[in-house]
This record gives C-alpha cells, structure tokens and sequence, in this order.
C-alpha cells in the first residue's frame, strides 16, 4: 500500500492533497460534529441535521481513505485504529445530538458506534487475528441466515424447529432486522398460491361512488409497479389463526394476562366471537339487499362450504387490519375530488384449472374472485363501522338460481342453513344468475339502521 | 488439496479454510457486478419517481402509524425455555418492535422527500459508475436499506428486494471500485502522469478482500438455493406436479396480457401429454437446480451446467410470472461463480470491438487508450 506522492508543484495542488488526507478530513469532520451538537440547543434542525450527516460522512471518508492507503505494520495499524477510533467520537457526538424522537437515526447511529469501535480493536491485530475475525464474523453472518430459514413453521404445524427460533428470537433478530436478511427464501414453498387483490369502493363527497382496484396491470407504468402493488396487497393477507377469544370470560383474562385492552383498532374494543357470529347471522334477514339486476330479494346468507377457504371469517392480525386502514387513508387522499368513505374488500383470486382453461373458461370470471369485507373508512383511516354484521366476512360473487330466495335455491334451516349452495349447477330451465354481493354491499347496506343490530 | 503426512488435520482445515477465504483474486468480476446490480438498482430506485409521495409522503400507502407500530409495538414471542408451556412462552412477549430505520419515518414533507430521494440517486450513479466507490458503496447499501425499511416486509416489498439488498451488502465489502470503474481510471490516468510514457497500465492486483466477498456471495446465493428447493418438498404441488398451475395460470403474475402466451397455454392444454410433461419437466428441473446447486457449483465440470441453468431458470421466472428485476438481481448475483480471467477475457473482448467500431466511425485508426479494467 502507498501513500499518495507529495508534490510541492503547486501549492494550491499541495494544499490539497494535505486535505486528501485522512486526518484533515476527519478533523473537518468533526469539527461539523461539534457545530452539529452546538446547534442542537437551537430550533435550526436543518442545519443541525447537515452539519451532522457532514460530519458522519467526513469520517467515513476519512476512514476509507485510511484503510486504502495505510500499510498494515504494526505503527500504521496504531494510527488506523487511531482514525477508526476518532470516527467512534465523531458518530458518538452525532448521537448526543441527536433528538430522542429521531428513533430510527439513534439506532442507525448505534450500530455505527459498535462498527467503528470493532473496527478499530480489528485494525490492531496482528494478520491472523484478523482472519480469524473475519472468519467469525461469516459464522456469525450465516448462523443467523440460518436462523432466519429455519424459523419458519412447517405446514400445518405452528411449532418451527426450537433452537433456531430460540436463537432467531433472542439474538440475532435485531441483526438480521437491522440488515434486512429475515427473508426465509421459502419463495413458492410449499405451495404457489392464489394473488391477493384489494378493491376500494370511494364514496365522493358529492355522493357519486367508482371502484379503485390494486393491484392492476393496466394503471401500473412499469411492472415493477405492478409487483409492489401485488406485494402490498398480499400484505393485508395475515389472518388470525383462529376465530377472535370465544366470550367475556376468555376477554378478561387476556386483558388481565396482557395488561391490553381486547381491541381491533386502538381506542376500538374488539367485540367476542360469539357477538360476532349472532350479528352476521341476524344480518343475513335484517339487511334487506335487492339484487339491482331483476329487483328481486337477495338476502345474504353464509354460503356453504367455501372452496379453497378454510373459513367465511377471515380477520386480519393487527398489522393488517392497520395496513388496510392505511390503504384507506392514502386512496382517499389520492383521489381528485373530495372522499366521504373508502369501503375495503380483500379479494383472493381463485387460480384456474388447466380443464378450466381447456374448457375455455374466462381467469376474469366474477365468481372465481373471493372477497372478504375489511371495513368502511373515512379520509382519515378511522374504521367507521367496527360493529357492521359483515365485517371481515365473506361477501361472495356466487351463481345462483333465478328463482333465488325461493326455497329450493339455498340450503334450509333444517340442514344447517340458511346458506348459500357454492356450486349451484345451471339447468336447461333455470341458467342462473351472478349475484355480486360486493357491488350490492357497497352500495346498500347504508341503508339498513344499524341499531337493528345491537348487542342482545 | 493435497496435504503432508505430518500436518494435523486442524492445520490441514485451516489452511484449506484460509486458502478459501484469503486467496488473493482478480477484482474484475466484482467491477462488472457492481455495474449490473448499479443499473439495476438505480433502474428500481427511478421507479419510485413514479408517484415518490404515494410511498413516502404523509398519505403513504403505508403511514407512519403503521411503521410506529411495527417499530414499537409488535410483539416477539419466543419458544418457551421450559415445559410449562408447550412451544410459545405465553406470559408475556419477549421483544416488542423491530430494529428498523429509516430516514422516510421522520420526513415526510414533500420537498424534502424529492431532495433525499434525488440526493440518493446521485449516489446510486456515481457507485455504478465506481466513483469513489469505497464510499458510495456504503452510502448505496445505506440509501437503499432506508427505502426497504420504510416499505416494509411484509408491506410493498418483494423478493427482488431481498436481493437488492443482499448484493450491495457484499459489494460494499468488496473492492468492487477497484476494476471497471472511474476510480481505476483515475489511478492508472494519476500514474501515467507521474511516470509518462515508460507508465505500462497493468491489470487490478489480486485482493483479499475481493475473495473473501465473492465467497460470502456465493455461499449466500448456495443458501438461497436450497431453502428454496427443501421448502418446496414440503408442498403437496411440487411432489405432484401440479405447482406449475400456481404461476403459469395466476392472472396476477403470468403474461395474460400477452396474446401469444394465452395461445401457447390454450394450445398446450389440448394436449394433456404435453401439458403434464412441460409441467413435470419444470418441477422437476426447479428442484434439481435449487438442491443440485449448492453442491455441484464449487466442482468446476459442473459449474458452467449450474450457472446456465440459473439462467436459464431465472430467464424463464422472468418471461412466465413478470419478475424480471427480480430475476435480473439473481442472474447478477450468479456472476460471483464466474471466474475473473473469464469475465476479464469477456471484458477485453468488448473492449476490442468497441475501439473497432470506434476507429471505423472515426474513419481513422485510434490509438489504443487504457482500459477501465487494466
């Protein structure tokens, strides 16, 4: 390694190769430090934030410079050490200004702090002792990439391998969440599955509606649009494992145990699962839905045995359920004209069979979309009807017959019902009609008085 | 790999170890990937232009209510350390939050966004340019792990994320700057002022560092590999044949909008035999890479096979289910297994033809002048 030549030319040149070198520089950068932290007893954030960042980046010039120009003898080694211990004070005095709300900058600025200070005890060993640092650090590195894989519970079990996510969770998740490596690599495993597609119902101030689809090929610029709106839409996907606590007494002793309110949304209590399912039921009568089409009744049952779904409920975990709420959030604050309401419908996208495709069936038929009610928002994410019978159930696009309430066309009380036939099977009389429930959901159930509903 | 009768194993490992890991190599491959994963990430960081405040402004797809609450409030339970409970320690949760960060939690005022977003892009250019790469490497990884950060996973992020990030992690470790870049010009151009005309450019000197970042990469990418390939075993799709359906037939990922894809598809269904045989072929051939992989890449017969077969399958994730960044980062990555001589020979050969096109453009003969990778 070589030092940079040093020619007394031109003193303008001279002078600036003295400032090419790495303690000028650092000294420069920690001179901006120091006006950083003095300027953290004023409101000039700014100019704090600059001066900071300037001197952090001053720092790491200086310790790149350093380390690729110093020869590793054991003087040379002394003074790296020197420089990556100087560039430890520097990030230090960072810290020290920096204000308690910029959270994310502290903990960027710890990890900085413990890079330098390794750093610096590094440079001074001796060559073998840094080989075997580095050797430890990739031990380090993929142990916790392991960990990472291996934390993931195999299918239908909830209970991954013990010691790798006892590792994952006690000492390597801030690492690897610091670092971004958590990805399991598990892509398509173990089975490739339907997409995911969120559909917003915009209410307008002026009482005019339209639908706003995510995600959708022919609004997205550039593909890779298109997969991130995928990616987002499929994060509304994390359900609960199971249905929501059963009664008051399971409520009570999660709150006790948690020392948490039971809540869907903060401030919102969340209602229990018996509640939950005597609403839904009472709704299907209570709600009086008219199909637009033939202006008949279409009251809307439960429909019997899903296909592919392992529940008509499907309540997201708290991530998704705030995700959601933030998807609600920033549509209505996209849109042009001022927004009432923002209804939220997560759809799973039955993937067709390839007899299906032979047979010519269309992958855009209504009834392969599967769509679950998430809630009706205001401007402001706020869910507005946490008590609506519907919510977080599904409402289907379902073929059924024309003749659709009689008797005949639904599953009776006497087998279970009322509910809906999944499969309804068109005759030579009877062809069938497509209900959209989520069209007629979107539209009519303001109508109905929730009061009709309240708790018995 | 041979060894004398008197060396101790442990010796024998660590010197096998050591040759691994710290055997000076060409830098050459490093350079050309640090211009790959450059462009690419400069391409995907530009796509946030699209609509920048629809990710980071104050009405965000995801709000910063969200990231608090990822940040602070989720919870980690752990496995329970001892039998009174079955799996999970159920008393209380073990870590709430999650150690993310980013500048976008703490700026959301529009302007501000525009000018860190374009301030980074100006970084992103100058890494893939290798200018003052030892940095802007750094200060790439960094840039890019904020935008990560914000969108979280799970939340708008995919897997080509996940590789974004995985190759600047080892590129900024590596000496990617040190061939291929403005900074090698800049030296030979410094030296060949100082010495003049007797100054003969000689190509990158081997390095440590750049062995010692190639194998984390490949052994990364081996990783990758099989716990694809394992987790795919524990699905009922891939041991039937039938997972092909999940992505050829998904109207959300495959090419529907492509009226020669849906004519392939209709066509190939007609024929039940061909439907089965190109659908078991790519099962079949997914799982042999990605558990094959890992183990016959490092033999040096086989590699070349495994390389092009990465290719191959990361051409066809592309064409059929649209991730074509994704597997554009993945083909990147794969160019760790490539040796230097051949990417510098490669590289040469470029360079040839292109002062061939040069000289017949100009009408005249140019005068050769210091490559980029000398």
């Amino acid at each position: 390694m070589s030092r940079d030549s040093v020619a007394a030319d031109f003193p303008f040149r001279s002078a600036l190769r003295t400032f090419r070198r790495p303690w000028p520089i650092l000294g420069v950068g920690l001179a901006c430090t120091v006006i950083g932290l003095a300027l953290s007893q004023t409101t000039l954030v700014p100019l704090r934030l600059l001066f900071l960042g300037a001197g952090i980046l001053l720092a790491g010039i200086a310790v790149a410079r350093r380390l690729q120009t110093a020869s590793w003898e054991l003087e040379e080694r002394v003074e790296s050490a020197g420089v990556l211990g100087t560039s430890f004070f520097v990030v230090l005095l960072a810290y020290l200004s920096t204000d308690a709300q910029w959270d994310s900058a502290l903990l960027f600025l710890q990890a900085l702090l413990i890079v330098s200070l390794a750093g610096s005890f590094i440079v001074l060993l001796p060559r073998m002792g840094r080989r075997i640092a580095a050797v430890a650090f990739v031990l380090f590195h993929f142990c916790g990439i392991l960990s990472a894989v291996t934390s993931v519970p195999p299918p239908r079990s909830d209970a991954p391998p013990w010691i790798s996510t006892f590792l994952w969770s006690y000492f390597y998740r801030h690492y690897l969440f610091f670092t971004y490596f958590t990805n399991a690599y598990h892509f398509y495993s173990p089975d490739p599955g339907p997409a995911t597609l969120v559909w917003f119902h915009i209410e307008y101030e002026d009482g005019s509606v339209r639908w706003k689809k995510i995600p959708n090929r022919d609004e997205s610029p550039v593909g890779l649009y298109h997969q991130r709106m995928l990616a987002a839409a499929e994060s509304t996907m994390n359900n609960m494992n199971g249905p929501p606590l059963i009664n008051q007494e399971q409520i009570r002793t999660y709150e006790q145990k948690l020392k948490r309110p039971y809540e869907l949304l903060p401030g919102i209590p969340h209602d229990t699962w018996d509640e939950i399912v005597r609403r839904r039921r009472a709704a299907a009568e209570l709600f009086k839905f008219v199909d637009p089409q033939d202006g008949r009744p279409a009251p809307l049952y439960p429909v019997f045995e899903l296909p592919g779904q392992s529940s008509e409920y499907a309540e997201p975990l708290e991530f998704s359920r705030r995700l959601i709420a933030s998807f609600a959030r920033h549509v209505a604050h996209s849109e042009p004209r001022p927004v009432k309401t923002v209804r939220v419908y997560r759809v799973v996208h039955t993937l067709m069979t390839p007899r299906e495709l032979y047979e010519g069936k269309d992958p855009l038929e209504p009834t392969r979309f599967v769509p679950f009610y998430m809630g009706k928002y205001d401007p402001d994410g706020k869910l507005l009807d946490p008590q609506e019978p519907f919510l977080y159930w599904h409402v289907p696009i379902i073929r059924v017959s024309r003749r659709y309430p009689e008797p005949g066309t639904y599953v009776p009380p006497e087998q279970g019902g009322p509910m809906l036939i999944p499969r309804w099977e068109p005759t030579a009389d009877d062809p069938g009609k497509i209900i959209n429930f989520v069209e007629i959901h979107a539209t009519q159930s303001d109508r109905f008085q929730p009061e009709t509903l309240k708790k018995k | 790999m041979k060894t004398t009768t008197d060396e101790h194993p442990l010796t024998f490992a660590a010197r096998a170890v050591e040759r691994f890991f710290f055997q000076p190599s060409d830098p050459t491959t490093l350079g050309l990937m640090r211009i790959a994963a450059g462009i690419l990430v400069l391409y995907v960081h530009l796509v946030y232009c699209i609509g920048l405040t629809d990710y980071f402004g104050p009405y965000a797809w995801i709000d910063n209510d969200v990231t608090k609450f990822v940040r602070e409030g989720i919870e980690t339970y752990a496995p329970s350390s001892n039998w009174k409970d079955l799996w999970w320690e159920s008393d209380a949760p073990v870590f709430k939050g999650q150690t993310m960060w980013s500048i976008y939690y703490h700026v959301e005022d529009p302007k501000w966004v525009w000018i860190i977003h374009s301030s980074i892009l100006l970084v992103m250019l100058l890494f893939t340019l290798g200018l003052w790469t030892r940095v802007t490497s750094v200060l790439t990884w960094i840039g890019s792990l904020m935008y990560i950060h914000r969108l979280m996973q799970p939340g708008m992020l995919f897997g080509m994320d996940t590789m974004t990030n995985l190759g600047l992690f080892y590129l900024m470790i590596a000496p990617c700057g040190a061939a291929l870049s403005l900074d090698r010009w800049w030296q030979v151009r410094r030296e060949r002022r100082r010495l003049g005309a007797k100054y003969v450019p000689q190509p990158p000197q081997p390095m440590v560092s750049a062995t010692f970042a190639t194998r984390l990469l490949q052994i990364n990418y081996c990783i990758i590999y099989f716990a694809a390939g394992t987790s795919k075993l524990m699905g009922a799709s891939w041991w039937n044949g039938t997972a092909p359906n999940g992505f050829l037939l998904n109207y959300s990922f495959a090419p529907f909008d492509v009226p020669k894809y849906v004519e392939f598809l209709q066509w190939l269904v007609k024929h039940r035999w061909l439907w089965e045989l190109f659908c078991t072929i790519g099962v079949v051939g997914t799982l042999c890479l990605e558990l094959g992989f890992p183990f016959l890449v490092w033999n040096r017969y086989t590699r070349w096979v495994m390389v092009s077969g990465s290719i191959l399958f990361h051409t066809l994730i592309a064409l059929l289910m649209g991730l074509v960044t994704f597997s554009l980062m993945m083909m990147v990555l794969v160019m760790a297994f490539v040796p230097p001589e051949a990417v510098r020979q490669m590289v040469q050969s470029w360079e040839v033809r292109l002062r061939q096109l040069l000289s017949r453009q100009a009408g005249s003969k140019v005068e050769p002048q210091v490559a980029l990778s000398r």
